[in-house]
């Protein structure tokens, strides 16, 4: 009995151990609702809030062109899946978002959202 | 009977589970004694994306409402000019049987992120973070998908208090 246990035991251990690694910073958030729910020049910070989230990082930026100056809200969500040992190398899936929200005078003023594509990832 | 055995779990369950936190705040403007002796709370939003089968936005939501009672830091009103947002970040399960055959493997976590606000006029006062994990322990750390979103407000209530108290943050800013 107590080497059954033993051996389901190891038989769980060595189950992880070749398990594909996944690790992520929580769930990629869908910008859809920004462009159906928020309106530029309208939207306050609270309703970026209610639509995205708590930024990750906040600062200022002048944009070329215009010199009034802008709050930015900084957003990302990044995750690796997939993650797996091929001989000497490790693999994997990495897929990362960025926001950045653009408020003017305290409002709503548009967003750049970057995403990449699924790109394996290289470790020797 | 029954709620205060199980405040007495929740309480003694961080400790007992090997539960850690790590905290980060921005300060943007220091607490004002004199206007914000009451808070409205705005309830939580689960972001995580995950099916558990749980109202964690509801569970989140009662449980800062009777942290800030408990730990007598504002006085909880739906008209309150200094108001918290919440979101639920990030939500794993993990399992006691994972962590217990292979430490890191398994792990429960939750992180949390509160905004001060002040209203009107949507001016944020400061920004609170806690991301609490369950890494290693044995099967006496079943049930800390039960407990740790407790541990993570308890890190919130904790940096709020400091705010309140005017000290500087721990891992964070202020400007």
């Amino acid at each position: 009995m107590r080497g059954g246990i033993v051996g389901l035991a190891l038989l769980f251990a060595m189950t992880a151990a070749c398990a594909s690694g996944t690790a992520s910073t929580g769930a990629f958030t869908q910008t859809a609702r920004i462009e159906a729910e928020l309106k530029r020049g309208t939207s306050t910070k609270m309703d970026v809030q209610r639509v995205r989230g708590t930024p990750k990082g906040t600062g200022g930026a002048i944009l070329p062109l215009d010199p009034r100056p802008r709050e930015v809200w900084y957003y990302s969500d990044i995750s690796a899946t997939n993650m797996r040992r091929e001989g000497q190398e490790l693999r994997g899936d990495i897929r990362v978002q960025f926001v950045l929200v653009f408020f003017r005078d305290g409002l709503f003023d548009g967003f750049m959202w970057s995403a990449s594509t699924t790109i394996p990832l290289e470790e020797k | 009977m029954k709620r205060t055995l199980t405040a007495m779990l929740v309480s003694l369950g961080p400790f007992a589970s090997g539960c850690a936190t790590e905290q980060a705040s921005r300060v943007e403007a220091p607490y004002v004694p004199d206007r914000d002796q009451t808070v409205r709370v705005v309830r939580c939003e689960d972001r995580t994306g995950t099916q558990t089968g749980r109202d964690l936005a509801r569970e989140a939501t009662q449980h800062l409402v009777e942290k800030l009672q408990d730990a007598k830091l504002f006085q909880v009103a739906d008209d309150a000019s200094l108001v918290l947002t919440c979101d639920i970040e990030r939500f794993e399960e993990g399992s006691a049987l994972k962590r217990w055959l292979m430490p890191g493997w398994g792990a429960t976590q939750a992180d949390i992120a509160v905004m001060a606000w002040r209203q009107p006029g949507d001016q944020i006062l400061a920004t609170f973070r806690s991301h609490a994990h369950v890494d290693a322990g044995g099967l006496y750390t079943i049930g800390a998908d039960r407990y740790i979103l407790s541990v993570a407000l308890d890190d919130i209530v904790g940096q709020l208090r400091q705010w309140r108290a005017g000290t500087p943050p721990q891992g964070g800013a202020q400007k």
